[in-house]
């Protein structure tokens, strides 16, 4: 009896299509699907480049982002000058600026990105969990925000609260772009807090704090995480916004956006000055969205 | 007699008067109303009844896991203390360590996300000060106890690489980390192919034969009351409409639905050309129950009386108690 109990399970499990000897993790099988599709991975090489060299552009170029240089001002894009995207009204070195500016877009989209998806996956949780009378008032919550124009609201608070420090920027951005996130988050913990392993989390006798964090937070990550890498060139492009009107970073740093701001103003006599900004951030926006898909695809594989 | 467990033992498991209500749209609807019953230690009591009988609201409302907009009343005691509508702290200290629930579906019952063993240690750790050496260890001891095949590897691997009755395993394992005293499945084998049920149902007599843990076991097959319950409560509507131990309910059934129930057991000598027995009739409305016995529409035996009161819980037989208006047949 024992022995055949033993035998037919280990038939059973080895006949479960993608169960048999698959033993690696829902978060693994998720990323051996995502290492498949093409165009993300494209995507990820991209962003992964454009940090490196981001990261490392001082030791690739000499010239320094203040460096000026009157022989050459609105110098066009040549190998024989070593302006390899030309140089701005004031003869600096535009490949070097561009990647400067690459260090500051990056680092907003991913950490307004970061401090939006911390507060949005407590909020949710703790709104779709706890439910009743605290979800509707965090939810009311989450209206009223919503109605504020998000562009407007972020001019309010950068003013306000002082443009100098490029943290504020960030910190402005995440904490206005949550919003999204926490209701995702809520619509998911509602839906998982009625799986039945939560129920069972209940009846060891969890507290609620260990259900959140180990039962309810795994388990909704994947619906927000799709949404977390959209929401990264959405918050780039804020940035780009608040630059271009003045609002975000303020010199000698630079992002893509003030950039194209500056740019902009040339664009007649050096379009290179608009070009390659734009370029980058384009660039940059795609592949994000391409890994967003990617994302998505590899953690539902069943809705596509 | 059947090897009933000592009356005189307190009990693990005493439900009186319990009701359980939910607040909906179209008013309060009694899920559950009056049962008493009491369970004690290395008894198997089994609780049968159809869907919407109120079997398994009555237990969530031992455990406190009802829905949000369900109540419970009445008084429920688990070892001489009171535990019903108990604030959450006091229940989170008795659940998975003095009473344990194994659900349903074992195969939704695990999180996807975590490792086998991590689960079950957790439910350790949080209960008692134990190391994670110490915690691994107990894990292993368990998963043997549930006849879980090559344990220390199943330890580290993700629900999903299990089958369900692999699953239905750690959930029992998980159940017994603690020896609980009490421990309540719901319908433990109904998800689950019929080989591998017996295989469960092995698994709980073994517990009953080497362990003092009281089970009460949900289910709506006969079969699995007969093969390893000590006694029986028949529900209907809500309503315990017969209870005793599971012989007497078996041979001498004092409630015409419990007759209709059995009746209603397929068996390998039947016509198969014949139609199946069944009771006739729906499942009441909980919202618009008829008047007088709640089983009166669906019942061949149905008198004048039924319609009038709804007949109380009677000891007709020694031990064996039936809700029904009918003399009692010598």
């Amino acid at each position: 009896m024992t022995v055949a109990g033993i035998d037919n399970d280990k038939a059973a499990v080895d006949a479960k299509p993608g169960a048999g000897g698959d033993s690696r993790s829902p978060a693994r099988r998720a990323f051996d699907r995502f290492m498949r599709n093409k165009s993300a991975v494209a995507g990820l090489i991209i962003i992964a480049l454009m940090t490196v060299t981001s990261i490392f552009v001082p030791i690739l170029s000499p010239k320094d982002i203040q460096t000026v240089s009157w022989e050459y001002v609105l110098s066009p894009p040549s190998f024989e000058t070593g302006y390899w995207f030309g140089t701005d009204v004031n003869g600096r070195d535009l490949f070097v600026r561009t990647f400067y500016a690459g260090r500051i877009s990056l680092a907003i989209g991913l950490l307004a990105t970061a401090i939006a998806f911390m507060i949005g996956v407590i909020y949710g949780s703790i709104s779709g969990y706890f439910g009743g009378a605290l979800d509707s008032f965090m939810m009311r919550v989450c209206d009223v925000l919503y109605a504020l124009p998000t562009l407007f609201f972020i001019i309010i608070l950068v003013t306000v609260l002082g443009a100098k420090n490029i943290f504020i920027v960030f910190m402005c951005i995440g904490a206005v772009e949550w919003l999204t996130m926490a209701r995702i988050v809520r619509g998911q913990t509602l839906s998982v807090k009625q799986k039945e392993y939560v129920e069972a989390a209940k009846a060891i006798g969890l507290p609620t704090s260990k259900i959140l964090a180990r039962y309810i937070v795994p388990n909704v990550t994947s619906a927000v995480i799709v949404y977390v890498t959209l929401l990264i060139p959405v918050n780039i492009l804020i940035e780009s916004y608040l630059s271009f009107l003045g609002l975000g970073v303020q010199e000698p740093l630079t992002s893509w956006g003030l950039l194209i701001s500056q740019g902009s103003v040339e664009m007649e006599n050096a379009p290179w000055l608009l070009f390659f900004p734009a370029l980058f951030l384009t660039v940059t926006l795609f592949a994000f969205n391409f890994i967003g898909d990617g994302l998505r695809d590899a953690l539902d594989p069943k809705d596509r | 007699m059947h090897s009933t467990p000592r009356t005189d033992d307190p009990p693990v498991l005493e439900c009186r008067d319990l009701a359980v209500r939910f607040a909906g749209d179209s008013g309060e609807v009694f899920a559950v109303n009056g049962v008493d019953l009491t369970v004690r230690a290395g008894e198997c009591f089994g609780v049968v009844g159809e869907s919407g009988s109120g079997k398994s609201q009555a237990f969530m409302a031992v455990m406190g896991l009802l829905a949000e907009n369900g109540r419970a009343s009445g008084s429920v005691k688990l070892n001489g203390r009171e535990i019903l509508n108990a604030p959450r702290k006091t229940l989170n200290a008795i659940r998975g360590v003095e009473m344990s629930f194994i659900f349903q579906d074992p195969m939704s019952s695990l999180t996807p996300f975590l490792r086998i063993g991590d689960q079950m240690c957790e439910t350790l750790i949080e209960h008692s000060k134990i190391s994670r050496a110490d915690a691994r260890n107990r894990v292993l001891e368990v998963l043997e106890m549930v006849r879980i095949p090559a344990a220390k590897r199943r330890f580290g691997q993700f629900p999903h690489e299990l089958s369900g009755g692999m699953r239905q395993r750690v959930m029992i394992a998980q159940a017994l980390l603690c020896k609980p005293a009490l421990l309540i499945a719901d319908e433990p084998t109904t998800a689950l192919d019929v080989t591998v049920q017996a295989e469960i149902l092995d698994i709980f007599a073994g517990l009953k034969k080497h362990t003092n843990t009281a089970i009460v076991m949900v289910t709506h097959d006969l079969g699995v009351i007969a093969s390893i319950c000590d006694s029986v409560a028949v529900m209907y509507a809500g309503r315990i409409v017969e209870r005793g131990a599971a012989e007497g309910v078996f041979y001498d059934p004092q409630h015409p639905y419990t007759r209709g129930l059995l009746r209603s057991i397929p068996s390998i000598t039947d016509d198969p050309n014949a139609d199946a027995q069944v009771i006739g009739g729906q499942p009441p409305n909980l919202l618009n129950l008829p008047k007088g016995c709640h089983f009166r529409p669906r019942c061949e035996n149905a008198m004048a009386a039924c319609a009038q009161d709804l007949p109380p819980l009677l000891e007709r037989k020694p031990q064996h108690f039936g809700a029904c208006h009918l003399e009692v047949t010598p």
